[in-house]
C-alpha cells in the first residue's frame, strides 16, 4: 500500500530524523509542515493519507491539529500519529481523548516507528 | 476600649516619642542608599537578562545548524556505502559465476591423462595454487554485511540526534524561566518609580516541553501503549 506521509514538528532536525526512520522502515512519500496551521493547507494541497505530528509547537499545536482534523468532514478519519517528548500519562489520555491514534515519546526508533505504523494502518 | 488622655501619659512621654522619632529617621537614613543600591543591582541585572535569553536563543540556534549538518554528512556517508554495498554484490556476482566455471574447468582438467596435463605444466601449477582460494565471493559477502553493519550504525547516530530537540525544549524551558524573572524584577523596580506591573507569566502559547528527557527507558512508552491500549479496546 502506498502511503502519503505529512510530518508536523516545528524542530527542521526532526522533521529530518523522522523522514529518514521512515525512509529506513520502507516509505518514501513524505511532505513536511513546521506547525498545525501549515500542516491543515498541507492537508488540503498534498493530500497526504497519514499523519505524523509533534504535540509542542508555535502557532497552532499538535493537539490543536488533531482536533482541527477529527473536526473536518474530509480528513475526519485520517490516521494521526502523535510524536513528541510529552511522557505523562494525563498528556497521553489527552491525546488520546482528541482522537489521535496513537503516541510515541521521543526518543524513538526506526522500528518502533514501524510497529506504530503498522498498527494503525492495519486498524484502519 | 479605653481611652487615653494626655493628662495620664507619663511626664517623659513626649521626650521617647521624639527619641523614637530620630531613630527612625537615622533607620531609614541608613537603609535608603542600601535600597537604591538594591535598585540600581536588580535594574543593571535586569538589562543583562535579554542578552542571556538572546544567548541561551544563539545556541539553540547553532546547535540546530549543527546537527543538521551531522545529518546531511550522515545521508551523503549512507548513500555511498549504499553505492559501495551495490557494487560490491555486483562484483560479488561476476566472481562467483568465475569461480563456478574456474572449478569446472579445473575438474575438466584433472580428467585428461596424465601426460596431456603434464603438456601444461603452468596451467596446472595455476590450477593448484587458485583452487585454495574459491572463497572470494564469501569474502565479498562478509564485506558487505560489514557495510551493511555500518550504514546501521549511522542510522543509529541519526537517531541519537534526537537530543538536540530534547535539549532545545530543555533550554527555551530555561528562557521561559529566565524571563519570568525578568517581568517580576521589572516590577520590583517598577514599584519603586510608580509605574504599572506587567503579567509575570507570558501569556503566549508555550511551544516547548520543558520537563522533555533523553530517556531510552521504555517505561514511559510502555505506560502510554497501555494507555493507548484502553482507548483503542474502549473507545
Amino acid at each position: 500500500m502506498s502511503v502519503k506521509f505529512l510530518v508536523v514538528d516545528d524542530s527542521q532536525t526532526m522533521r529530518r530524523i523522522v523522514i529518514n526512520a521512515l525512509k529506513v522502515i520502507g516509505f518514501d512519500t513524505v511532505v513536511e509542515a513546521g506547525d498545525g496551521k501549515e500542516a491543515l493547507q498541507k492537508l488540503q494541497e498534498e493530500n497526504p493519507n497519514f499523519v505524523i505530528t509533534d504535540w509542542n509547537m508555535p502557532e497552532m499545536n499538535g493537539l490543536d491539529l488533531v482536533k482541527a482534523i477529527r473536526s473536518t468532514d474530509a480528513y475526519g478519519m485520517l490516521p494521526v500519529l502523535m510524536v513528541t517528548t510529552r511522557g505523562n500519562k494525563t498528556d497521553v489520555i489527552e491525546a488520546m481523548q482528541a482522537k489521535a491514534n496513537n503516541y510515541i515519546i521521543k526518543p524513538f526508533t526506526p522500528q518502533a516507528l514501524k510497529e506504530k505504523i503498522d498498527q494503525i494502518l492495519k486498524a484502519a | 476600649m479605653q481611652n487615653v488622655h494626655v493628662q495620664d501619659l507619663p511626664e517623659n512621654a513626649e521626650a521617647e516619642n521624639i527619641t523614637g522619632m530620630q531613630q527612625l529617621l537615622e533607620t531609614l537614613r541608613k537603609v535608603m542608599p542600601v535600597l537604591d543600591e538594591i535598585k540600581t543591582s536588580v535594574e543593571h541585572t535586569s538589562s543583562k537578562i535579554p542578552k542571556a535569553s538572546q544567548q541561551l536563543t544563539n545556541v539553540t540556534q547553532a546547535t540546530e545548524t549543527a546537527t543538521i549538518e551531522i545529518l546531511n554528512l550522515l545521508d551523503e556517508l549512507g548513500q555511498r556505502f549504499e553505492k559501495v554495498e551495490q557494487q560490491l554484490i555486483s562484483i560479488k556476482d561476476i566472481v562467483e559465476e568465475r569461480e563456478k566455471k574456474f572449478s569446472v574447468l579445473i575438474e575438466e582438467f584433472k580428467k585428461l591423462p596424465a601426460e596431456t596435463q603434464s603438456a601444461f605444466p603452468d596451467f596446472a601449477k595455476a590450477a593448484e595454487e587458485l583452487a585454495g582460494h574459491t572463497d572470494n565471493s564469501k569474502t565479498i559477502g562478509d564485506l558487505c554485511q560489514h557495510l551493511s553493519d555500518v550504514r546501521e550504525i549511522s542510522m543509529n547516530i541519526a537517531m541519537a540526534l534526537q537530543v538536540q530537540d530534547i535539549t532545545t525544549q530543555q533550554i527555551e524551558g530555561v528562557r521561559h524561566m529566565i524571563e519570568s524573572v525578568r517581568r517580576q524584577l521589572y516590577n520590583v523596580v517598577g514599584k519603586y518609580h510608580g509605574r504599572e506591573s506587567i503579567d509575570v507569566e507570558d501569556n503566549g502559547q508555550k511551544h516547548f516541553d520543558s520537563n522533555a528527557s533523553f530517556n531510552k527507558d521504555s517505561t514511559r512508552q510502555d505506560e502510554a501503549d497501555s494507555i493507548i491500549a484502553q482507548f483503542t479496546q474502549h473507545p
